[in-house]
């Protein structure tokens, strides 16, 4: 009985090795997230949203609103007026076509500094993480006291002094909240960094000849990047909430340019005449966050060994 | 313990250095010094302006204010004797002539002295001192209120792990965390204050000439900043609390408890609860910031005459000396609730003592 799998021995080797090539950790992720429709239901909600906001100029024009015209006799026009879908603003601006180019600079900011601070994090988290303790250890301890200094105030009263000397703009905006961003992930990686290191694979490699620069980013990039892809998600749907608090706030973003911030500082004043201008951004910040951090949520899980699923 | 309290302290002061240092070089960015600021007067001469500058000591070099700033002028006495004797300052006329030289008389953010609001004249401290138990009400309710219903959810979610109140929780946990804290708040406004006008539409009192206020009244202009502001943390700690009892639950004494014959509830609460309650000491430092930045936000909406309220009406004053008074004040309390969260960690866990 107990001779039926070796009597075939070749059955038992294709299928090794069928296992061994579907088993790698990125393919049997990639197979894990097709089969998790949250996570691509939120990715095609992120996808739909960029595209509409990148399309901007095409959609309002075939619809023939403006997001800036204003007509003072078509103040607060109601949800499904005509002309207007979404109906208009205390300046009879058109709200869909605000949220459109609301989106186009929200999310810009947001993708913008995410992506720039994760490569700063990426690159300071390796340096500091490869050189922990050993004699340019000094580097590490000066980055962590740079950092515990930084995240020891709290980030919006950071930002609300940055925003307060800087000019708010969309490009000091990005610059700001990629100051202000880069830590998290420079931790995280720094952490990984650390956890890598000692491991065979980078013992070997380094035995090999590869120098730091080769071991860090063709050795233990690569094994990070996963933890990175999850970090990036979530760090670019916390951006898009800070962004609209400072918007919010008046030190983001300054109208006329819509943001969905900004868009909802006008609507606390006019709650009562039209409480869609409201709901209308607050409902796509919402959107946009719940479905990057779902994706987050979706790659850790998509990646994680122990995931049954 | 003590060496443990002393070490964690030591340990806060470069941090406190590097937050007044960090703190400082931003402001130093800022445009339009003080100077253009008080002298916006145009019949002041070049030459009081000159003097004002002066007097202000804006023109020396940067680090020389920094430390200024820190230390003051006057001079420092420590038990009776006078340390050092003070910076003498040049007095100018109104005309801006300088008449003669007296002991500077400012303490500097090190004892205690933020300097003068540029808007009303007050001093610093006194600004923030008004603002403090608004700010403190709202925010130690919040998190007293947030870390005990989250708690609760935690437990009652692992308990039944898997099933729908889990699976409720967890999915509005994570809505929540979406929602931007002004959002949840203007949408309360919108259903309690405008569409059933059961609450008031924000700030601390009700409008009255008479200071008397009952505690139904102020319990109602509580309400929607409170959930506003309890409703991160409830997201917050439920989560870390279902995690870390589910992680408690595989323990081997809880499976002893278990083989004793104990019934579940004893098991649940007494055994593991208690110990799943460890981690969730070290969340209660990282929530001060966390309160002070939804402080901010929530403040604003609801008109609560709070610190929050006030760095945001000192940013369209440009009033620089309250905002560096509100920052300090807020990278205090978050290094102080760090140094709290640790403690406690080691009083509740010896093992962190030692290492």
């Amino acid at each position: 009985m107990a001779t039926s799998q070796i009597s075939r021995p070749n059955q038992v080797a294709s299928l090794a090795e069928e296992t061994h090539a579907s088993d790698s950790l990125t393919r049997l992720a990639l197979r894990r997230l097709r089969r998790d429709y949250l996570t691509l239901a939120a990715l095609a909600v992120i996808v739909l949203l960029a595209l509409a906001s990148i399309l901007a100029p095409v959609i309002t024009e075939s619809l023939d609103v403006s997001y800036t015209d204003t007509s003072p006799s078509e103040k607060f026009l109601p949800i499904g007026s005509e002309s207007h879908i979404l109906g208009t603003d205390n300046l009879g601006r058109d709200l869909f076509a605000r949220l459109l180019y609301g989106g186009q600079v929200s999310l810009k900011i947001a993708f913008s500094a995410a992506i720039l601070s994760t490569t700063i994090g990426v690159t300071i988290g390796l340096i500091a993480g490869y050189y922990q303790g050993g004699p340019f250890g000094f580097i590490d301890d000066i980055i962590m006291w740079f950092i515990t200094t930084l995240n020891s105030i709290p980030t919006l009263m950071l930002l609300i002094l940055i925003a307060s000397v800087l000019t708010p703009s969309v490009e000091t905006l990005i610059l700001v909240l990629t100051i202000i961003s880069w830590t998290g992930t420079m931790r995280l990686v720094r952490g990984e960094t650390l956890a890598n290191r000692e491991r065979e694979y980078i013992i070997s490699a380094k035995a090999l000849g590869a120098g730091p620069l080769r071991v860090m980013f063709m050795h233990i990039l690569p094994n990070v990047f996963s933890v990175l892809i999850t970090a990036l998600a979530i760090e670019i749907g916390t951006l898009i909430l800070v962004e609209s608090a400072l918007s919010f706030l008046g030190l983001g973003v300054r109208p006329p340019t819509p943001s969905w911030g900004n868009m909802l500082t006008g609507a606390q004043t006019y709650l009562r005449q039209g409480a869609h201008l409201a709901i209308f951004p607050g409902l796509m910040i919402v959107l946009t966050v719940l479905s990057l951090y779902l994706i987050g949520d979706g790659v850790r899980d998509a990646f994680d060994p122990r995931s049954t699923k | 313990m003590l060496k443990f309290t002393i070490r964690r302290l030591i340990q806060s002061i470069p941090t406190f250095i590097g937050i007044t240092i960090l703190a400082y070089a931003i402001m130093a960015l800022a445009p339009g010094g003080p100077v253009t600021l008080l002298a916006f007067d145009p019949d002041i001469s070049a030459k009081q302006r000159q003097a004002m500058a002066e007097s202000l000591g804006v023109n020396a070099p940067i680090h020389e204010q920094y430390i200024r700033w820190l230390i003051g002028d006057a001079p420092i006495t420590l038990f009776g004797t006078t340390i050092w004797s003070g910076r003498e300052m040049p007095v100018f006329d109104r005309r801006g002539n300088q008449v003669g030289t007296e002991i500077g008389s400012n303490l500097g953010i090190l004892r205690g002295d933020f300097g003068k609001s540029f808007v009303s004249q007050n001093s610093v401290t006194e600004v923030i001192g008004v603002r403090i138990p608004a700010t403190l009400e709202l925010g130690l309710i919040s998190l007293f209120i947030g870390t005990i219903i989250g708690i609760t959810i935690g437990i009652m979610a692992a308990v039944k792990h898997g099933g729908l109140f889990d699976q409720i929780s967890r999915v509005l946990a994570v809505i929540i965390s979406a929602v931007p804290v002004y959002l949840l708040g203007l949408v309360l406004l919108l259903i309690f204050g405008v569409i059933l006008a059961w609450l008031p539409m924000g700030n601390r009192f009700p409008l009255k000439a008479s200071g008397d206020y009952t505690i139904w009244e102020r319990v109602r202009h509580l309400i929607l900043p409170t959930i506003t502001l309890a409703s991160f943390s409830v997201a917050t700690f439920s989560r870390f609390m279902r995690a870390s009892l589910l992680d408690v639950l595989n323990q081997d004494y809880v499976r002893t408890a278990r083989a004793k014959g104990l019934s579940d509830r004893i098991v649940w609460f007494k055994h593991a609860s208690r110990n799943a309650l460890i981690p969730i000491a070290t969340l209660l430092g990282p929530a001060i910031p966390g309160v002070i930045t939804g402080a901010v936000l929530t403040e604003t909406i609801y008109a609560w005459p709070g610190m929050g309220t006030l760095i945001v009406d000192s940013i369209r004053q440009q009033d620089y000396p309250v905002i560096m008074g509100v920052v300090m004040i807020a990278a205090m309390a978050t290094i102080l609730g760090y140094l709290i969260s640790d403690i406690l960690y080691a009083i509740v866990d010896p093992r962190i003592r030692l290492s």
